[in-house]
């Protein structure tokens, strides 16, 4: 093989690692901010950790949900769940009213009519 | 017949009764009523339910059966009339200058009071629980339940006294009268006027009922003057402002008191429709323009001298 084409191989390679090694680097300078971040923020939010998220109640449920980030503890049978849901949820929101339901409401008329009288008036009907 | 008057939430309150030995306790029953109607529905108790409902706008309030059911029947009363009776006028009514007593109202420097009106939120935002007893209203909303409280207290006062006493009984709270029990022969005899403070012997026709309820709104009462303008306490939710209509006074007999005065008041909000409106619902009703003409609906009695 000719010096002159040895030499140009050489540096090719050279010039290859070089790149893979600068490319590793950020890599692994990306992944210990990411890291830092994920430390960071796990840290600021570990108070919130007890309650995240509140949903409004449906028509459904008539009744808010509370969502725990909290890993689950056993519980002894479904009503103990309920129950402490239920618990957790009245300590969290209050409820909220269901949707009032109108009904068809008509004003309705006396089964009589008034009649003209010329008795004695005991009341006086007119604006107050 | 025997009666006895009282002055009771802000206005003359009368009770009739057909055994005269039970005014008393028909008396003590209609009281009670009163009261409980007083504390749970004014908006001028600063201890009232309605004024810590309003003080809590935004949030779920718990209340009394009592306030539930007015406010049960205040949003009934939206519906039948399609909004034109609407509790969520409350707000306007303050800024307009309704914002006390009226007795207080009246003897303000006109002068110094300007007026301000603020657009009425809808009775369809106002989320009532009756099961559970709760309330919320939006935030910025304030209740005013003078178009059916005073009628609900008169409906449920007749009632109650009808049944501790066992005779008919008649209750006017302001001129919404409610009549319950068995009625004297010929009916209750119940004279007609702008104002029910008009004497017993003035002028205006005299009907009689038999049951059920007969209330008047009226323009000609409770105005009063802010700045340059004159207004009064029946607003029409659509403009938020004081009703401008025809009618300065309306009388309607209803199946309940409760029911006659919303007809009445929707009348005058309603204006020139206010006619067609009552006779479609088969309302007897006396309705009286700016003027002084009369119009008569669906079974009104007609009014002309009566033999003697």
């Amino acid at each position: 093989v000719p010096d002159g084409d040895r030499i140009a191989r050489v540096r090719a390679r050279d010039a290859g690692l070089r790149r893979l090694r600068t490319a590793t680097r950020l890599t692994a300078l990306g992944a210990t901010v990411l890291a830092g971040a994920i430390a960071l923020l796990t840290a600021a939010t570990a108070p919130a950790k007890r309650i995240v998220r509140v949903l409004p109640a449906t028509p459904r449920t008539h009744h808010a949900r509370v969502r725990t980030a909290r890993p689950r503890r056993r519980v002894a049978s479904v009503r103990h769940a309920h129950v402490r849901r239920t618990h957790m949820i009245r300590h969290a929101v209050q409820p909220t009213p269901k949707p009032v339901v109108h009904k068809t409401v008509t004003v309705q008329a006396p089964p009589q009519p008034p009649v003209q009288t010329h008795a004695q008036p005991v009341v006086v009907s007119g604006g107050s | 017949v025997r009666s006895a008057s009282f002055r009771a939430l802000g206005t003359g309150a009368v009770v009739c009764v057909t055994d005269g030995a039970a005014l008393e306790g028909a008396l003590v029953e209609v009281g009670r009523e009163v009261d409980a109607i007083d504390r749970a529905c004014s908006r001028f108790r600063a201890d009232s339910e309605l004024a810590r409902v309003n003080g809590e706008a935004g949030r779920v309030t718990p209340v009394s059966s009592l306030l539930a059911e007015a406010l049960a029947v205040a949003l009934d009363a939206a519906v039948a009339t399609e909004g034109l009776v609407d509790p969520t006028v409350g707000r306007t009514l303050r800024l307009a200058g309704y914002d006390r007593t009226f007795a207080l109202v009246r003897v303000r420097d006109a002068r110094a009071f300007e007026s301000r009106f603020a657009e009425v939120p809808g009775w369809s935002l106002v989320a009532l629980d009756a099961e559970r007893g709760t309330v919320r209203i939006p935030r910025g909303t304030e209740l005013d339940l003078g178009a059916t409280a005073k009628a609900l207290a008169a409906d449920r006062a007749a009632d109650a006294a009808a049944n501790a006493t066992g005779c008919g009984v008649l209750v006017s709270l302001g001129g919404d009268v409610a009549a319950a029990g068995a009625a004297p022969p010929g009916g209750w005899p119940i004279r007609i006027a702008d104002d029910s403070g008009a004497p017993l012997d003035g002028q205006g026709p005299v009907v009689a009922i038999a049951g059920g309820g007969l209330a008047t709104s009226s323009t000609e009462v409770r105005r009063w003057r802010a700045g340059g303008c004159e207004l009064h306490h029946l607003v029409d939710p659509r403009t938020s402002r004081p009703a401008a209509g025809p009618w300065r006074t309306v009388t309607v007999a209803g199946a309940s008191c409760v029911d006659a005065n919303v007809a009445a008041t929707a009348a005058i909000v309603l204006g020139e429709d206010a006619p067609d409106w009552l006779a479609e619902r088969g309302l007897p009703a006396r309705l009286v323009r700016a003027s002084g003409s009369v119009v008569g609906i669906a079974g009104w009695p007609a009014e002309r001298p009566l033999a003697a």
